[in-house]
């Protein structure tokens, strides 16, 4: 006897109980696939931010759409003891975003070389961008622009998506030593950059 | 190990950019649907054949693919519940006796349900009856996929879309003519931007004859179909015994059905009976809302994403769609539209139109008589 899919069934929202954890939903979904919908409910929005950081938002639902479909694909192997599904989705996602490299070096570099954002929506977003575009920003941007796309991963999934050590060594596959190093080696450069510009004569400076 | 400390986080790099705002799940609706979509399809794809799409440079003459119209991924999350009684078959344990209405609809739709219904409508259908010497004079519109190698080895894929005008030898004794009329590129969702189409371009072709005075008629060309039987069970041990490719048998009856009714006009006996062996063969799915090729809405039944649409008043075959049913490089996720027809007019001529020798393009691979 089959069991009724629980997704979307009247007097049943799809995740009622937010304390089944991701592990639990995953192993249901390998029966019941409809489950899986509920953890692209808990977790889209902040894979979305995520890469429309790096991306831009256009790109960004691509990214979210890659990932969730992978995810889905790949349910059989995720290993059940980790309850929290947020690190093997960063994981994915950032292959994902992997794919769209030229894109998120330009948006930088667009950043960099005028200071305005090149990926804010609306004409509003624009003046406030250019407002607060400073020196230190375009900074910022140039030399993560710079940073070989390993180191920029492991840093950006620690200081962006706010991932610990230990969760960006399981997203990106690697020995924890490894996140370790390549967030100082990261870190040192994007502190260098900004050193350089604090060291220049106030002229970025706004004045009121 | 380094001599420097361990540098801390950067302030300012986390504040970079962070005003960007992540969108609520209900609002990433094309990301939603692709999951759902795989999600509803999934354990009809195992034995999914990759389509074999005509390449824009060598096999575009006929298209030897599937069509497909324009059904977005979201259509297959519908059910659709017709109106009316739920005019079930007699369920097991009943009397088996009972006559199940045909009339009736039932309860949910069902790819067998579409296709007989389509079997009907054909069957009823008046087309006229061409003499050999004649020609098949057909006109549609397609979108399919096409893909260029990179240098890198990268495959780089976006869909083209053209208007055809193709003109068969009814015997297959005499040479057709093709014309194709670029209607330009449309960048594929998640591929790059397509290279720039002059728009417009149109092409001759000269399609070679496939038969010989006094030999069976080669198969594809009308007098070939009308020399096939027209008994349902007849037929489809025919079509699984002259499997016209290397896929698993009941993925490669679909595709020759498939191939059967593309740029043809199909005698409406044979339509009937493909459409009813089609209905038989197991892992059809109904794709409620689906387009075709020239945005008419239509009712599709769905085989490992390749699609049959048909018009859900008439059950006259409207156009073919194709959609990804696994995720592919180059191209895309599961859920891709990556072709859609619409079949826009078929009937009989006496002659090909006349075009300067000097516009048109020969193509190999004819017999020599």
């Amino acid at each position: 006897m089959h069991k009724p899919a629980t997704l979307g069934r009247e007097g049943r929202p799809p995740d009622a109980d937010r304390r089944t954890d991701d592990a639990t939903l995953i192993a249901r979904s390998r029966a019941e696939p409809e489950a899986f919908a509920a953890i692209f409910d808990r977790h889209a929005t902040d894979i979305h931010r995520y890469a429309a950081r790096r991306l831009g938002a256009g790109p960004a639902e691509d990214v979210v759409g890659e990932t969730f479909l992978v995810a889905f694909r790949r349910r059989d192997r995720y290993d059940l003891s980790h309850r929290n599904a947020a690190p093997w989705l960063f994981g994915i996602a950032t292959n994902m975003i992997s794919r769209h490299r030229q894109a998120e070096v330009r948006l930088y570099r667009a950043l960099a070389r005028v200071g305005v954002d090149p990926a804010v929506e609306s004409p509003a977003d624009e003046v406030v961008a250019r407002v607060a575009a400073t020196g230190q920003r375009r900074a910022l941007a140039a030399a993560l622009a710079r940073l070989k796309a390993a180191d920029r991963d492991t840093l950006l999934l620690v200081d962006w998506a706010e991932l610990t050590y230990d969760q960006a060594a399981l997203a990106l596959g690697v020995p924890v030593g490894t996140v370790r190093s390549r967030l100082n080696r990261a870190r040192r450069k994007i502190r260098e950059a900004l050193d350089d510009i604090n060291s220049l004569p106030a002229e970025e400076h706004h004045h009121d | 190990m380094t001599d420097l400390p361990e540098p801390g986080p950067v302030r300012e790099l986390k504040d970079l950019r962070a005003d960007v705002a992540g969108r609520a799940p209900e609002e990433l609706h094309r990301a939603r649907a692709l999951l759902l979509a795989e999600i509803k399809t999934m354990g009809t794809n195992d034995d999914a054949p990759r389509p074999a799409f005509p390449s824009r440079g060598t096999s575009r003459l006929r298209s030897t693919s599937w069509l497909l119209g324009t059904a977005a991924a979201a259509a297959v999350l519908t059910v659709s519940l017709l109106p009316g009684p739920a005019a079930h078959q007699a369920r097991m344990g009943t009397s088996p006796s009972a006559p199940a209405s045909q009339a009736s609809a039932p309860a949910v739709l069902t790819a067998a349900y579409v296709l007989n219904q389509a079997a009907s409508a054909a069957a009823a259908s008046s087309r006229p009856v061409p003499r050999p010497g004649q020609f098949i004079y057909v006109t549609s519109v397609t979108t399919y996929v096409s893909s260029e190698v990179l240098p890198s080895g990268k495959e780089k894929s976006w869909l083209y879309r053209t208007k055809r005008q193709i003109w068969q030898s009814v015997d297959g004794q005499r040479a057709g003519l093709l014309q194709i009329v670029d209607r330009g590129n449309v960048k594929l969702p998640w591929g790059p931007v397509p290279p720039a189409d002059s728009g417009n371009s149109s092409s001759w072709t000269s399609l070679p004859a496939s038969s010989c005075p006094g030999t069976a008629p080669a198969r594809g060309t009308y007098a070939f179909l009308a020399s096939l039987p027209t008994d349902p069970g007849q037929l489809r041990s025919w079509l699984y015994q002259h499997a016209n490719g290397g896929n698993k048998p009941d993925a490669q009856a679909w595709t020759d059905i498939g191939d059967m009714l593309r740029e043809m006009l199909v005698p409406p006996k044979l339509a009937a009976a493909l459409f009813r062996v089609a209905g038989t063969i197991p892992g059809a799915t109904v794709v409620p809302h689906a387009t075709n090729a020239v945005g008419r809405a239509g009712v599709a039944v769905s085989r490992s994403g390749m699609e049959l649409i048909f018009d859900p008043r008439t059950y006259q075959l409207i156009g073919e769609g194709g959609v990804l049913t696994k995720a592919t490089p180059g191209v895309g996720p599961a859920g891709t539209v990556i072709a859609s027809t619409a079949q826009l007019k078929e009937t009989v001529v006496d002659h090909l139109p006349k075009i300067p020798p000097s516009r048109v393009d020969k193509s190999g691979g004819g017999v020599t008589c």
